[in-house]
């Protein structure tokens, strides 16, 4: 692989067979030793595109944005519309704090303005700056109660969320550095209705929040193209997948592709609780049988079937859905022991198993 | 370069050869390089003069009228003697222990944390030489050589500002104070909520 040049000249003609170099790279193009002329030519990073795209290639967003606001050769370069560049920056929409009111508020008053609502579609990623950190509803001695919940999100819907959608929203980023240990439930507020403003979500990432499975509910619902589901805490999550893509979302179960969602609680079902294990019977029932008709990698990791109790999902749970997933699963990770593993790569090697 | 040291580097080049077919490469300068053909032909471009090479002397014998073995002569004028010998460093050390892939997007601002020692000390240079060797790489289309210089500015670039990556490479800010916001935005939206 050569990086296109203007300098490249080592085409060969089968007829004129006389070898000849490349032509000679203008003299002090590049900086020699001395500081003067390390200064003419670092002023302007005289490097070819070429060559300076492929430095782009091994920078991540953050050192891509920083780049671009260096001058404005490489903004045009990182930014623009140069063939061969990859590596594009992917626009962030973020948000600091966690009151749901004022941030509603605000994309309100940015939607009455069409260049600004027409510009806040460019964003592809809507971020959540620590969310963690921040206080929720700073003052309250107590939590929310379920009814306080449901009415402050009625509120929110009724009042001040019509006719705002960030339809280039593909990623909602809610993950944190350190997990949730306020664990409030006004913090349930934001990713509950969010799910409404983002209908061409792709992939949500709630690593260390804390989420129930009404949030995957309402993502399922109202997120038809959701692909990538990514949590380490969430709780209540029906084992059946009716959660996700269950009830609401039939219609889009054939779209969810992957969920890592170790240590996960699961929420008992009561009236066909015991078909999950049973290995003899009821091939069509096993874990999440209501959301993997396209599924390709699932990871359930410290999976639990207690809140209260050290109740390790049972290894017939997992056997059964290794055993019944459809073909599309080709990657498994959960806490299945080695000899189970051993028994079922040979039932279905085409599924890599790990723990 | 010392033209001197470079014959030094030459022979000492010459005696690694174990293949018995040798490639001089000849730098801007002029300076000879003897090398193995297995370590030249770690660059595509010197790969494809000497296929041509091949196709203009397939009627001939391999060896001169006094029987000595010919040794073809490849000139690179785009590439300073002190650069080349870097190349050519890169390249014999690369068939002993093969520079392991490097991951994008950069996972560290060290180098030693990505690639082999070995590899992360030769990168360890003045900017003005990492730059020419960046540039021997693509000339000489050397794929490895150019991941590894490459990698290297990007890691320079690696968790700095704006105004850290300017100082580093010396790059005058061509932004007035509004463009410079317009672009912040354009990448990032902040909401305080």
């Amino acid at each position: 692989m050569k990086l296109a040049s203007k300098n490249n000249n080592t085409s060969s003609k089968k007829k004129n067979r006389k070898r000849s170099a490349p032509a000679p790279i203008i003299d002090n193009v590049i900086a020699t030793r001395t500081r003067r002329k390390t200064k003419k030519i670092a002023s302007t990073w005289d490097l070819e595109t070429p060559i300076i795209i492929e430095i782009v290639s091994w920078l991540d967003q953050d050192s891509l944005m920083n780049l671009s606001l260096v001058s404005k050769q490489l903004k045009n370069i990182i930014c623009g519309k140069e063939p061969g560049n990859k590596n594009k920056i992917i626009p962030v929409f973020e948000v600091a704090g966690t009151s749901p009111e004022i941030l509603y508020q605000n994309l309100r008053h940015h939607f009455k303005n069409k260049k600004t609502k027409k510009k806040l579609q460019d964003y592809t990623i809507m971020r959540f700056k620590d969310y963690n950190k921040c206080n929720g509803d700073a003052g309250r001695s107590t939590d929310y109660s379920d009814y306080e919940l449901v009415q402050i999100i009625n509120n929110i819907l009724t009042r001040i969320m019509n006719n705002i959608c960030l339809n280039g929203i593909t990623l909602l980023d809610f993950s944190s550095l350190s997990p949730d240990t306020k664990r409030n439930r006004d913090r349930l507020v934001l990713p509950n209705t969010l799910s409404r403003i983002l209908p061409k979500l792709r992939e949500v990432n709630f690593s260390n929040t804390c989420i129930d499975g009404w949030i995957l509910s309402n993502f399922s619902r109202f997120c038809p193209l959701l692909e990538k589901v990514t949590s380490n805490d969430a709780k209540y999550i029906a084992v059946d997948g009716e959660d996700m893509f269950g009830e609401f979302g039939a219609r889009h179960s054939n779209v969810l592709k992957e969920m890592y969602i170790d240590n996960t609680v699961f929420l008992p079902i009561s009236y066909y609780r015991e078909k999950f294990d049973d290995l003899n019977d009821h091939p069509e029932i096993f874990i999440f049988h209501k959301c993997c008709k396209a599924i390709e990698r699932v990871s359930i990791r410290n999976a639990r079937e207690n809140e209260y109790t050290d109740s390790t999902i049972s290894q017939n749970k997992l056997i059964k859905f290794v055993r019944n997933a459809p073909p599309t699963l080709r990657w498994f990770r959960s806490d299945l022991t080695l000899d189970n593993m051993t028994m079922l790569r040979l039932e279905r090697p085409g599924i890599e198993l790990l723990n | 370069m010392d033209v001197e040291d470079s014959k030094e580097t030459a022979a000492s080049t010459a005696d690694t050869s174990s293949s018995g077919v040798t490639i001089q490469l000849i730098s801007k300068e002029g300076d000879k390089f003897p090398v193995p053909i297995t370590v030249s032909n770690m660059s595509e471009l010197v790969k494809s003069m000497m296929d041509d090479k091949d196709d203009d002397d397939d009627d001939d014998d391999d060896e001169d009228d006094d029987g000595k073995e010919k040794i073809t002569e490849i000139p690179l004028p785009n590439v300073k003697s002190e650069v080349l010998k870097k190349v050519i460093e890169f390249c014999e050390h690369h068939l002993a222990e093969p520079m392991t892939e490097i991951e994008k997007p950069l996972k560290s601002q060290n180098m030693a944390d990505v690639v082999q020692k070995w590899y992360a000390d030769f990168v360890d240079l003045e900017q003005v030489l990492l730059f020419e060797l960046i540039l021997a790489a693509n000339y000489m289309d050397i794929k490895p050589l150019l991941d590894l210089t490459c990698a290297t500015v990007a890691s320079m670039i690696k968790g700095k500002t704006p105004d850290e990556i300017r100082a580093t490479f010396n790059i005058t800010n061509d932004f007035s104070p509004e463009e410079e916001a317009q672009v912040r935005e354009e990448n990032k939206w902040c909401e305080e909520a």
